[in-house]
């Protein structure tokens, strides 16, 4: 059987029946890609292509007093009365609140653990700051966490709950619909679901914490308090602790934190569970700087070396805070 | 010149600069494309995409009756449904069990993934010690209005890592209790462990009018609870007698700084005036024990100066100087024991050779070195005689 050669068509083709075919072809490849941006479910895309659309919080502060002091620490042994010296040292609640503010107090209510125990932010701490603030004028006080473990539990048991009610105050339990994504150039921190809806109204926001040991970061105190905004699968950032910690410092800028060392849980924290962890050491720390106030608080209320806490150093190293707060204006004083 | 092949002849020389310049855009445009998912993927967002199949179980179980908080579930202790008549397993309902106490809501189920729901960033120190489930309860106690208790069973995989996380947390100085061997009271609630649950009993108030109702939940709910002791046969190992409470103590790995000490008991002991520490070892097997004893010799003989061999009861014994501290180690069969960085060698020689010798006397412990009475371990859940 003989080789029969293959003979190009001797006309090949022609320039217009090559433009035709390229049109052709780019007109199928366009619309194939106009056709799935239409369709595109931007929820069930591969990861990295969500809109990031996210919010930034506003900034909380009021103007440095070029006099008083930026840090305070108060010796008493009465809770309310101590708070009480600690932000009168500062120059009293009115150098933060003005007539007619709303202000947010974010307390520690991560447990559904009874007040005696010290995993959560004392009653008596928040009946404190919050007669404080409608003394110096607030108009509202609103009290907010996000527990992740049945809210309306914990601030039950942690007594808070009684408080608010006594004194009026609105307390905001997380719902789906109060989180917000919020956006953030942290160390990790950058696109995550955020417990928005206590910030919307507020015009001042209070930081007010318990002195804990943690399992996980050595110690609980205002910075980590804010932790309990974040909604999701929070705990994946167990991983990296110390960062998210330190981001904190980037994500929010309170009016005021206040660290709560009256009754400190010295020891299997952050839930505790037994009186003996607990040691009274009678002090609360009050600043603007949160990275002064827990830099302060870790070594003051749980005697332990400033040195050895990551977050610390992370927050001061990108200019979030001053953790060598004794280069602050700062005053100690008695209640 | 010879025939042109078959797809040479289908090769195209002549390439018009429009096609040239068609081809090269696809090209970019495919690298663009490639670029983009690339830089995209960069920007990983776990939150909105993360995807951990574990976290499936929860509505997966839910249908089988193990979701993470079953609902409808029956209450004072009746058996829930789809189980065997009897008592109700306690690892899937925590039952009112006392009198005074009102069930406040259902039981609370947390797997290893959903345990930081419950404890928050305590849960890491819970999943060393391979924890497998937490029931939780809280009853409100009759005629108390405002007081209730919270139960906690923390179910670890062994009754060894229940006695690891109950050590790990223990209060050092808090009496014991007469209803389970390892458990003690402290002013707030009841810590215990028994089989492999590691129970937490808190009170909303230490007085006594809340703590003696707890005290009788955690004394039935000790009762109900399944016994078991495996694993913990080195913990017989250390003896009753001069045993200072509060200090006996699971090392689960690298005691003393020994690679090989693993699964290791210690406690501290006074006697003779001094405040001993002695540990126990239970190998799996008597190469094993011997692996170890091989390993300790060795580092004694390098790092100190070892004083003397000698035979006590059977049991190989090795006594060495370490920094100025006695160490004395023993094997028998495949236990290794022994006093480790005793102050004094006297005490520690006398003591190891009365453990050995099985001729401990009662030793009275002075209330300046502590003040409740020593846990009894002369107990039906340690098997002694």
């Amino acid at each position: 059987m003989s080789k029969q050669e293959f003979e190009p068509d001797p006309k090949g083709v022609s320039r217009r029946e090559f433009i035709q075919q390229a049109l052709l072809t780019g007109g199928v490849t366009l619309g194939s890609i106009g056709l799935a941006a239409a369709l595109w479910d931007r929820r069930h895309i591969v990861p990295g292509f969500e809109a990031k659309e996210g919010i930034q919080l506003p900034g909380f502060r009021v103007d440095a007093s070029l006099t008083l002091p930026d840090l305070a620490i108060a010796h008493g042994t009465e809770r309310g009365q101590t708070i009480r010296a600690a932000l009168g040292t500062l120059g009293g609640m009115g150098r933060f609140i003005q007539h007619g503010d709303v202000v947010l107090i974010k307390p520690n209510v991560a447990f559904d653990r009874p007040p005696a125990l010290c995993a959560t932010t004392h009653p008596e701490a928040l009946r404190a700051v919050a007669q404080m603030a409608f003394e110096a004028g607030a108009k509202e006080v609103v009290v907010a966490d996000n527990p992740i473990n049945s809210p309306a539990g914990c601030f039950l048991k942690s007594g808070l709950e009684a408080v608010a009610d006594d004194l009026n105050l609105k307390l905001l339990y997380p719902e789906q619909s109060a989180f917000t994504t919020i956006e953030m150039e942290g160390e990790i921190l950058r696109h995550w679901p955020f417990f928005n809806r206590p910030f919307q109204r507020a015009d001042k926001v209070i930081g007010l914490s318990p002195c804990k040991d943690h399992n996980l970061c050595s110690a609980s105190m205002t910075m980590k308090n804010w932790y309990g905004l974040l909604g999701g699968r929070r705990n994946q950032f167990h991983q990296h602790i110390h960062s998210i910690i330190s981001d904190f410092a980037l994500m929010i800028q309170p009016t005021l934190v206040i660290l709560d060392g009256m009754d400190v849980l010295m020891s299997n924290g952050p839930t505790g569970g037994r009186l003996s962890d607990v040691k009274s050491v009678n002090t609360v720390i009050a600043g603007t700087d949160m990275v002064a106030v827990d830099s302060c608080g870790y070594g003051q209320l749980l005697g332990r070396d400033v040195a050895n806490l990551e977050y610390l150093h992370k927050a001061h190293a990108r200019g979030l805070g001053n953790m060598d707060w004794k280069t602050s204006k700062w005053k100690e004083v008695g209640a | 010149m010879g025939v042109p092949s078959q797809s040479s002849k289908l090769i195209r020389k002549d390439i018009p600069t429009s096609e040239k310049l068609v081809g090269l855009g696809i090209l970019l445009l495919l690298i663009a494309v490639a670029s983009w998912v690339y830089f995209k993927g960069g920007q990983f967002s776990p939150e909105t995409y993360a995807l951990n199949p574990l976290s499936l179980n929860s509505t997966r179980a839910a249908i089988e009756g193990d979701a993470t908080t079953l609902t409808g579930e029956a209450e004072n202790g009746e058996s829930i449904p789809g189980q065997a008549e009897g008592a109700p397993r306690l690892d899937r309902l925590l039952p009112v069990l006392t009198e005074r106490m009102e069930a406040m809501g259902v039981t609370e189920h947390y797997n290893p993934n959903t345990l930081y729901e419950k404890i928050n960033g305590r849960a890491p120190a819970y999943l060393e010690f391979n924890f497998q489930e937490l029931t939780a309860r809280s009853f409100s106690i009759s005629g108390l209005p405002g007081q209730y208790i919270d139960v906690f069973v923390f179910w670890m995989d062994s009754p060894l890592n229940a006695f690891g996380i109950f050590s790990l947390e223990r209060e050092p100085s808090a009496p014991p209790l007469e209803f389970a061997v390892d458990g003690y009271r402290s002013e707030m609630g009841y810590f215990f462990r028994v089989g492999r649950a590691y129970v937490q009993i808190i009170a909303s108030s230490a007085d006594d009018s809340v703590m003696e109702p707890a005290r009788e939940y955690a004394s039935a709910l000790a009762a109900e609870l399944p016994k078991n002791i495996s694993g913990l046969e080195a913990r017989m190992r250390l003896p009753a007698a001069g045993q200072i409470p509060g200090t006996l103590t699971y090392l689960q790995s690298n005691a003393y700084g020994h690679a090989s000490l693993q699964n290791v008991f210690e406690a501290k002991y006074w006697y003779e005036g001094l405040s001993l520490t002695y540990f126990a070892k239970q190998a799996g097997s008597e190469a094993e024990a011997r692996t170890v004893w091989d390993e300790l010799s060795g580092f004694y003989g390098k790092y100190g100066e070892i004083k003397s061999r000698r035979e006590i009861a059977g049991a190989k014994v090795l006594e060495a100087d370490n920094f100025g501290q006695t160490t004395i180690i023993a094997i028998r069969k495949n236990v290794v024991s022994g006093v480790i960085n005793a102050e004094q060698a006297a005490p520690a020689r006398g003591f190891l050779e009365a453990v050995l010798q099985d001729a401990l006397p009662d030793i009275e412990i002075p209330a300046s070195v502590t003040s409740p009475e020593p846990a009894s371990t002369d107990n039906e859940d340690y098997g002694y005689e």
